[in-house]
């Protein structure tokens, strides 16, 4: 090799540079074409005549919205342009978006961002018009009073099982809420079914501390809650609850992969191998279709002795104060969007199970499992404890001091525990403790 | 007399006669070939099983998806790839991401050519400089430089435009890098004989540097195409106009918050592949059929 010495040159002749010139310009010329071809669109702060919605579902789910922004430029002239944001990155864009000044108009977003939470709309005369009927547990307002946003739907866990295996293994089971079964019978059940048919696993339960938190509400405790001083911590019932959910996973009645090692549950069940999947009513429309091999059914959430589940918002719904006119008509929009017919219309095309009480939403689906499950779950939310709101209010509380829980620990700490490298107890220790240093004080 | 006619050059010599290859030595090469052919071709079983799994699963039903473990689709449906083509304006998202595709790679592998060359023929101490913050980019996660990024291409006019997604991905450390250690291994004679003849800087640059970099041109298209084409969080910042989505954002797009239609994502992910492959399937054979030295080493 040579040495630096005689390699390098420090000359670029004056020739060069003029020929370096026209490639200078062209390469200018090109940014500015580049450049031009986006700017001025950007997607938000519409007028009284055209609003920018972001949403984010999976095509084909979004029917609901589509017919709600036709028929609103139908009755009113004025045009919603609808926009589905990947779910994967949305709080992310949205936050960029607040930073570019280039927040859409309405939205329906997964929860309430402080960096953006002082451009919200207040949606008071939404949430409290009574003919609306909008349960007020579930709407998002800060220590004044005001209504930063409402849920488009609500979610809550739902129970599924094969029910062809059950109907093998001519096992009963319950159907409706009022006498549902407890944990103990469910698993009993389950695993009864699991022996008499060689099924692989009795249950399988999404990794979603959600789904434990419903779990272990209707075992009488309270997960982690934080006390006036805002100190988290969790209960006697709590510990015994997790200390099952632990002991359930040895490989029968639950497989260790899930919550381990981020195998599938959904997959699982609908392999058809699987007794009983406890998940979110979503799966429900997912089912509809996809479910072709074995017949299954939503049972009533069980209850010991609680009857709860972890009931959260599928979307919050806000207006962002872009500017004077574009408020005005996000606020007139979402005025008219959740008047109880027009609101019963999304309800039945996109598959949502209502904020808004005294409805009764005629869902398109043509599977009858997936409409007695929606009648179900329909039937089952006003019976749950009040435990159920307590993480979706938090979060919006924890919001408006301006922190958010950017990761639960919950899955990765009793996966630990599932995996023995420590015990139940101490995985809820690590728990409380993420929960304090994130979102406490 | 054309060339044909003359006798080759061993055949004119008899007393160098091409030796004979022996008979054992045949055998143990043989013996050699056989094992590691063998493993080559397990290995591309091992890797190729998944993806061929894959493929023909999005020919499967979605009732089937999970029901059946079979590799090949009893009853084969194009309905997947319907539902995914139907979902997005996957045509408008195509020609997008195209346009970021080609420009970005042309614009990176000229960029990085250029950047290259200097860092390895121009002795500047600036330069120098320049060369280590380019590697420190690297050490750095690319979470770290988003927000960052993101604001300087806010403040340049780029949101929510395809130059917003193309400009600030030009200067690769990885281009420039490769590059560098391409022309550190162009013996400085060729480039001083040059200017002894009179060319000028610019001139031995493209008419003689830029030729013999040929390969690492293509190898680096392919690599930036890449890149491009799977790049997902940027453009998902950077864009609020659906009409200027990239394909990685409508592929996305058919994955829930709760739920997966794993039938219809299949379907989207392996039309997404196909340019990718036809790239590569163009390219490759240039890169193998490529001297990377080309014969240039002190």
């Amino acid at each position: 090799m040579t040495t630096v010495g005689v390699r390098r040159s420090r000359r670029l002749g004056r020739g060069g540079i003029r020929r370096l010139v026209p490639l200078a310009a062209v390469a200018t010329a090109g940014a500015l074409l580049l450049s031009a071809c986006g700017g001025s669109d950007s997607g938000s702060g519409g007028t009284s005549k055209s609003l920018t919605f972001w949403i984010s579902t999976v095509p084909g789910q979004d029917a609901g919205w589509k017919k709600m922004v036709a028929q609103y430029k139908k009755e009113t002239g004025v045009k919603v342009k609808l926009v589905n944001i990947p779910y994967d990155g949305y709080d992310a864009k949205l936050r960029n978006s607040a930073q570019a000044n280039s927040l859409p108009d309405v939205a329906s977003v997964p929860k309430v961002d402080p960096i953006w939470a002082n451009k919200l709309i207040d949606l008071k005369s939404i949430a409290n018009k009574k003919s609306n009927k909008i349960n007020g547990n579930f709407v998002a307002k800060d220590s004044s009073g005001k209504v930063l946003a409402i849920p488009s739907d609500i979610t809550a866990s739902g129970m599924f099982i094969n029910k062809s295996l059950f109907e093998k293994a001519g096992v009963d089971y319950p159907t409706s809420p009022d006498k549902t079964w407890t944990w103990s019978e469910f698993i009993k059940a389950a695993d009864e079914v699991r022996e008499k048919t060689n099924a692989k696993y009795s249950l399988t339960f999404d990794p979603s501390p959600s789904r434990l938190r419903a779990m272990v509400y209707e075992m009488g405790g309270k997960y982690v809650q934080a006390d006036d001083s805002g100190k988290f911590s969790v209960d006697a019932a709590t510990k015994k609850a997790v200390n099952t959910f632990v002991g359930w996973n040895d490989d029968k009645t639950m497989p260790k992969s899930v919550w381990t090692s981020e195998a599938d549950p959904s997959a699982m069940f609908q392999s058809g191998d699987v007794v009983a999947y406890w998940s979110g009513v979503w799966q429900v429309a997912a089912y509809a279709e996809s479910i072709t091999k074995f017949e299954w059914a939503s049972v009533p959430t069980p209850a010991e002795p609680v009857q709860a589940s972890d009931v959260n918002s599928g979307g919050l719904t806000v207006g962002f104060n872009n500017n004077g006119d574009a408020a005005a008509a996000a606020e007139k929009f979402l005025s008219w969007l959740y008047e109880p017919a027009n609101y019963q219309a999304l309800c039945e095309a996109s598959g949502f199970l209502p904020v808004e009480t005294g409805l009764n939403p005629k869902y398109p689906f043509k599977s009858e499992a997936a409409q007695a499950a929606f009648k179900l779950y329909n039937e089952s939310i006003p019976l749950y404890d009040p435990v159920s709101g307590y993480f979706n209010t938090a979060q919006t509380g924890w919001a408006l001091k301006g922190k958010t829980l950017t990761e639960d620990p919950t899955t990765t700490e009793l996966g630990k525990a599932i995996n023995g490298q420590q015990s139940a107890d101490k995985a809820l220790e690590n728990i409380v403790a993420g929960y304090n240093q994130q979102v406490g004080g | 007399m054309t060339t044909t006619d003359m006798p080759r050059k061993v055949d004119a010599e008899p007393g160098r006669a091409v030796p004979k290859k022996r008979p054992g030595v045949a055998r143990g090469g043989l013996r050699r070939a056989v094992p590691a052919t063998t493993l080559l071709w397990v290995l591309a079983a091992v890797y190729g099983f998944p993806v061929l799994w894959f493929v023909l699963s999005s020919f499967k039903p979605a009732g089937d998806l999970f029901s059946s473990l079979a590799l090949f689709p009893d009853d084969p449906t194009l309905s997947g790839y319907k539902a995914a083509w139907e979902s997005a304006n996957f045509s408008q998202y195509f020609i997008n991401t195209a346009i970021v595709s080609v420009v970005a790679t042309i614009l990176t592998v000229g960029v990085s050519c250029c950047t290259g060359y200097a860092l390895a023929k121009y002795d500047n101490k600036w330069l120098k400089v320049f060369f280590i913050c380019i590697l420190a980019t690297t050490m750095l996660p690319g979470e770290v430089m988003l927000a960052p990024q993101f604001l300087v291409a806010r403040d340049l006019g780029l949101f929510n435009s395809l130059a917003g997604i193309i400009f600030p991905a030009l200067l690769t450390a990885t281009g420039c890098f490769m590059f560098r250690q391409f022309f550190l291994t162009v013996p400085d004679e060729l480039v001083e004989a040059a200017r002894i003849d009179g060319a000028r800087e610019l001139s031995i640059f493209l008419r003689i540097m830029v030729p013999i970099s040929r390969p690492i041109m293509l190898t680096l298209a392919i690599l930036s195409f890449q890149w491009r084409w799977n790049d997902y969080i940027w453009p998902l910042l950077m864009l609020n106009d659906p009409n200027k989505f990239t394909v990685q954002i409508g592929i996305q797009s058919l994955v829930g918050a709760q739920n997966i239609n794993w039938s219809v994502v299949l379907g989207g992910s392996v039309i997404s592949m196909i340019p990718l492959i036809v790239v590569f399937l163009v390219f490759q054979r240039y890169v193998m059929n490529a001297d990377i030295n080309a014969g240039l080493k002190d």
